[in-house]
């Protein structure tokens, strides 16, 4: 039996969360004002083991999973006062590449599974489109931040959000980040 | 009659009522918290120190106390932020091992298994599998150290199944969708597919393919967050008895953890499903 009590050692392995994520602590909560009218909200992110994350906000919820080229999206989860969704990437969807930089452009060209709780049951792709276009600074309620500019198009509109290294989404179209910790 | 192991654990927590004796609190090992421990605790300090975390992870388990709140206690007691991969191969079976000779092997070596596979099954189980008693083949029911499998290798006659069983045992269990491991495992013992279905198992190199052991079936996909977070709680308990242990020794130790949490786990996303209309907070 003593095989069985055998340990393997091994290393302890940082964190392979791209550092413009914010994401590789243990519990980070980010919280985001809408630029219009409205409340803020807080986005949790929470280590579930390895560099696999939960994400949670008031009536959604994803699993995220960094890996040594990018932080990728496994599920999301939304619920509304009138149905519950769900969303399975398999494989997992690439979010955010391990490396940024300007010119870097990538796909979250994926496949996923959706179902609620109406009886929908659909097999589809996802095809959005992300370009870091710039660098530029930027003022929010939560401070000043040199940051990427990614532009972000999946088809149908188009939108510009700037992340922080080290921090994550500062600001896009319709939010800004109001604290962090 | 006494038991050395207690048979009828429903009382221990009731967080986890079909827990096993595992979950019980043992004295873990202050050498080694002070060969790779935080360093800040002294050996008088140790001990309470060890306590106080079972009995917050209790409370936790209950119900009674946040994810977040165990944290102080694994930073204490040096319990790492994060586990690490057994990146060892795994070797290759020259036969397979049928769950029917496991489930064999548990009916005749293990003493009441009808009662212990609560603690694969949970509380409320049907009639188990040949699967679900192979899985229970691996789990210290018979004492410290000593599994079904122990006591049937012993008496085995065919070395070659023996054999096959010390290559399985080296096989982590894991969640599997189509054969795809839903949780993290090392790369070296990721089959390349499986069959089609949601199922907990051991999968494991055989001639130059790979086979599942140890299925077991569930009926529906359980949600992975609160899994994972069971599973690196099991890890920290572990890790107070032996701070270098991998991942995947936490699968394969703590194998009826996995087994029960994920067809618990199971159940309730098939009850869920069940149930028309959004459920914040589900």
């Amino acid at each position: 039996m003593t095989f069985f009590l055998l340990f393997a050692c091994a290393e302890e392995p940082q964190s392979v969360c791209p550092s413009w994520s914010g994401l590789g602590l243990e519990s980070r909560t980010w919280t985001y004002a809408p630029l219009s009218e409205g409340d803020p909200w807080d986005d949790v992110a929470t280590l579930l083991a390895f560099d696999h994350f939960e994400l949670t906000r008031p009536g959604y919820d994803a699993e995220l999973r960094c890996e040594a080229d990018g932080l990728f999206l496994l599920n999301e989860h939304r619920v509304t006062d009138t149905l519950e969704a769900w969303w399975d990437y398999e494989p997992p969807a690439l979010w955010m590449p391990a490396l940024l930089e300007s010119g870097t452009a990538w796909s979250l060209d994926a496949g996923y599974d959706y179902h609620d709780d109406a009886g929908v049951v659909v097999t589809r792709r996802a095809d959005t489109q992300f370009a870091v276009v710039g660098e530029a600074d930027q003022d929010v309620t939560a401070g000043g931040f040199s940051t990427l500019a990614i532009q972000v198009f999946d088809g149908a509109a188009s939108d510009t959000r700037y992340y922080a290294d080290g921090v994550g989404l500062v600001l896009d179209g319709t939010v800004q980040l109001v604290d962090v910790d | 009659m006494s038991h050395a192991v207690d048979i009828l654990p429903a009382l221990l927590n009731p967080g986890d009522p079909a827990a096993g004796d595992e979950s019980l609190y043992s004295v873990g090992n202050a050498e080694n918290y002070a060969l790779y421990g935080s360093g800040v605790l002294s050996p008088a300090d140790y001990p309470a120190a060890e306590l106080a975390f079972h009995v917050d992870v209790q409370r936790w388990l209950a119900g009674d106390l946040p994810f977040l709140g165990l944290l102080s206690h694994r930073d204490r007691l040096g319990l790492d932020v994060r586990p690490h991969h057994d990146t060892r191969p795994l070797l290759p079976s020259e036969i397979a091992l049928p769950d029917e000779v496991l489930a064999d092997a548990v009916e005749n070596e293990v003493p009441e298994a009808g009662v212990l596979i609560e603690r694969i099954l949970g509380e409320h189980h049907p009639r188990p599998t040949s699967g679900a008693l192979a899985a229970l083949a691996w789990v210290e029911t018979l004492g410290p150290n000593r599994r079904g499998v122990d006591a049937w290798a012993d008496g085995e006659r065919d070395r070659k199944l023996v054999s096959a069983m010390r290559r399985v045992d080296r096989a982590p269990p894991c969640l599997y969708h189509d054969g795809v491991p839903l949780l993290p495992l090392s790369p070296s013992m990721r089959p390349p597919g499986g069959p089609p279905g949601v199922y907990v198992a051991r999968a494991y190199r055989l001639g130059s393919g790979w086979a599942f052991s140890s299925r077991v079936d569930l009926a529906a996909l359980p949600a992975i967050p609160p899994l994972l977070r069971r599973l690196r709680v099991e890890g920290w308990r572990l890790r107070t008895r032996e701070r270098r242990a991998t991942w995947e020794d936490v699968l394969r130790q703590r194998s009826a953890v996995l087994y029960r949490a994920a067809v618990e786990g199971a159940a309730r996303a098939q009850l869920k499903a069940a149930l028309p209309g959004p459920m914040p907070g589900a």
